[in-house]
């Protein structure tokens, strides 16, 4: 599974970008990775989550391709859906791999 | 003052006021000028509340700092720290939080006579200690949120007085122009951010345009990151130059440096292309008087195009344009004011247009020469 985490604007507004191939995880991360994707109905999400009361949040851009399934998710802050907001958790803790 | 309107201080309040709602024409417009321009915080109250800008009786500040105890969700939550009237605890955050909250409400209090982020008398709530190590500062439409920084990079959030003012500010915007925050009007709803929270600093430290420094956050990078502050409104893409802030300051100063970008990166770069109406503001304080307040003149004239003239899709030519007509009618047409507010838009590379689309010519001369006097209509 290839997945990119952008983390944009805030009030620095500043990018950063990382890439993880899950295949490169120690297995447990790779599981666990796999599972939040699961958990969170990630294919089936909206391609943008926004707060739109939000001023100088970070935007969150998560792109998940499982080889047979291709999305993208654009989050305005924190999100209030808990399985999203463990994967996006679990994807800041994590080192590009 | 004196040198650019018929009636200096010496005459009193009542006499101008008196003039400015009888006289007609010039006349009126100078008295107009002279009583908004004067040092007496009752003849400002009133001329702004004749204007109905001001309508809202002084109401009181009333402050809250909330101890999110590093937590991270999506609608703040924490327990009270400081209340109103309380005195200064140990944890500097709280303190930093409540004390500027409180600059940024007496200056908009005592030079735009706002009663508050909704001329209500909102009250003002803020989160220190959101999130771990959390790099950012934001304002959810209710209240302010505050992260400790990273501690490598970042200081903790609360720690400039014009941060915490630009917070504020966003909430001022919401209940006035409510810039869209997103593309060209998200960029100027940033930049109204920055000039408020740069005017809310110096007017804190009294200084004139040509001592202040025109950094925002210039405490918030840690000492071994290469930077001065996160923006320069002076020199913007010149604040820092770091691999770990990815690289060079990337606001542009100009339009020629506008960058077109994509609703997923910044909302479409609403962070970086402030730089252009920031620049801007900071070109009209030195053009108008090098020597005087930003808060003052430009600050009037801002203030006024925020309250009264932008809306939610309003982009940077609607704002020069709406600067340029309210210094027009405060300062006169073809003032030095006005024409300094053109040569400001000029240098950022857009041409201010007058009602009927006509474009405003360079001012030839320097900046701070003498304008000619204007002629007094009988």
């Amino acid at each position: 599974m290839q997945i990119t985490f952008e983390r944009m604007g805030g009030f620095a507004g500043l990018r950063s970008r990382k890439s993880i191939d899950t295949s490169k995880l120690a297995p447990e991360d790779a599981a666990e990775v796999h599972q939040l994707v699961h958990q969170a109905g990630f294919f089936n999400l909206p391609p943008r989550i926004d707060q739109p009361n939000l001023r100088d949040a970070f935007q969150y851009n998560i792109s998940v391709d499982s080889g047979d399934k291709k999305h993208s998710v654009s989050i305005t802050g924190e999100p209030s859906d808990p399985n999203l907001r463990q994967l996006k958790k679990k994807l800041e803790s994590l080192k590009a791999a | 003052m004196c040198n650019h309107t018929p009636f200096c201080s010496i005459i009193p309040p009542h006499i101008l006021r008196h003039i400015s709602e009888n006289a007609t024409g010039a006349l009126k417009q100078s008295a107009f000028r002279a009583l908004l321009l004067s040092q007496s915080m009752r003849a400002r109250r009133s001329t702004l509340a004749e204007l109905g800008i001001a309508a809202q009786p002084v109401g009181e500040l009333n402050r809250t700092v909330y101890d999110a105890q590093e937590t991270e969700d999506s609608t703040p939550h924490g327990v009270i720290v400081r209340r109103e009237g309380d005195g200064p605890t140990t944890d500097v955050a709280v303190n930093q939080a409540y004390d500027s909250a409180g600059d940024t409400y007496n200056f908009y209090d005592q030079i735009f006579q706002r009663n508050s982020i909704d001329n209500k008398g909102m009250r003002l709530d803020s989160y220190v200690h959101y999130g771990k190590q959390f790099d950012n500062a934001f304002w959810d439409g209710k209240e302010m949120v505050y992260g400790d920084g990273d501690g490598v990079i970042f200081n903790r959030f609360t720690v400039d007085l014009d941060v915490i003012a630009h917070e504020l500010t966003h909430g001022v915007t919401a209940y006035e122009a409510d810039l869209a925050y997103s593309g060209q009007s998200g960029a100027l709803n940033e930049s109204i951010s920055d000039v408020f929270g740069t005017m809310v600093k110096q007017w804190k430290l009294k200084q004139a345009a040509k001592d202040a420094d025109w950094l925002i956050g210039a405490h918030l990078l840690e000492p071994s990151i290469n930077g001065k502050a996160l923006r320069s409104m002076a020199n913007p893409g010149t604040a820092y130059d770091d691999p770990q802030l990815g690289g060079k300051d990337p606001q542009p100063a100009t339009m020629a440096g506008y960058q077109k970008l994509p609703n997923s990166e910044d909302n479409g770069g609403v962070h970086i292309n402030s730089g252009i109406p920031n620049h801007a503001f900071y070109l009209a304080c030195m053009k108008i008087d090098q020597n005087g307040f930003s808060w003052e003149k430009p600050g009037t004239i801002w203030y006024l195009t925020l309250t009264t003239r932008l809306n939610t899709n309003s982009n940077f030519q609607d704002c020069a344009n709406a600067t340029y007509s309210v210094a027009g009618e405060q300062f006169g047409s073809g003032s030095l004011e006005q024409q300094a507010i053109a040569d400001a838009w000029n240098e950022v590379g857009i041409q201010v247009e007058e009602p009927g689309s006509v474009k405003v010519k360079k001012h030839k001369t320097t900046p701070h020469s003498k304008h000619p006097k204007k002629k007094m209509a009988g």
